[in-house]
């Protein structure tokens, strides 16, 4: 990635909506210092707010539904979603399951996907970079 | 009107005044630049984040600073709104009882 494009640091905003926290660990785990994301400016934030990406982990509950939109809505634009994992990019596990609403793009548009039960944390920075070069291509539009 | 005003504890004049003030404007001006604008006005992009729930009606809001002492002393806050009927009567009927009482303890309890 050129030097140019980051003109400013990549903050992503952490939602689970039913994951069973293997993802989320792996997620914690690109934060590590063995990984590292944080000195490419990529940290995790407390509110979608902030964010510039959303990144879902697991297969949306019911309960979570509606949560996950209002999240979603509340991100500023421009904005990318990442789906993270397996359960959430098809329901994996939990397919057909009496209390799941889908994978996440049924719920909200998804930009990247990263697969894996769970994904490795560089499958998850090489999704994390793939976002940053689509929201630098969508801030130039 | 703008001289300089000397005293034992320092100066003060008009017009350093008024540079300080719009250093200060200057600077908040600079530090709110630095915000975020990407919010969309009208949208729930202006709504605060309450873990992705829909933030209750009648929260105590940041601008509240008072709450503590109204929560805590709602009794006696209370029983003084109660007293303040708005009715100029009523402030005269208590003015006059308080002078009685004063006065009751100054005649009673005496003088020097």
């Amino acid at each position: 990635m050129k030097a140019k494009a980051l003109n400013r640091s990549l903050w992503v905003f952490h939602v689970n909506t039913g994951s069973c926290n293997g993802c989320d660990i792996e997620i914690v785990a690109a934060m590590t210092p063995r990984y590292d994301l944080e000195r490419f400016g990529i940290k995790l934030v407390g509110s979608p707010r902030h964010a510039d990406v959303l990144l879902v982990t697991g297969p949306v509950t019911r309960d979570m539904k509606k949560k996950l939109k209002l999240i979603y809505d509340q991100t500023p634009d421009p904005k990318v979603v990442m789906s993270v994992g397996n359960c959430g990019n098809s329901t994996g596990v939990f397919y057909e399951s009496y209390n799941i609403e889908g994978p996440i793009d049924r719920i909200v548009p998804v930009d990247i996907y990263v697969a894996g039960c769970p994904p490795r944390p560089e499958a998850i920075i090489d999704g994390v970079v793939k976002a940053w070069k689509k929201l630098e291509e969508m801030k130039k539009k | 009107m703008t001289g300089l005003l000397v005293t034992s504890s320092g100066y003060w004049h008009p017009l350093a005044w008024l540079a300080v003030m719009a250093s200060a404007v200057i600077l908040a001006l600079i530090i709110r630049s630095f915000g975020n604008n990407r919010f969309r006005k009208g949208t729930d992009q202006q709504v605060p984040f309450y873990s992705g729930n829909r933030a209750p009606e009648g929260r105590i809001k940041s601008s509240n600073l008072y709450w503590g002492f109204f929560t805590a002393m709602e009794k006696y806050f209370r029983w003084l709104r109660r007293l303040h009927t708005g009715i100029v009567n009523d402030y005269v009927y208590w003015f006059v009882l308080v002078m009685v009482i004063m006065l009751a303890a100054v005649m009673l309890g005496g003088g020097p």
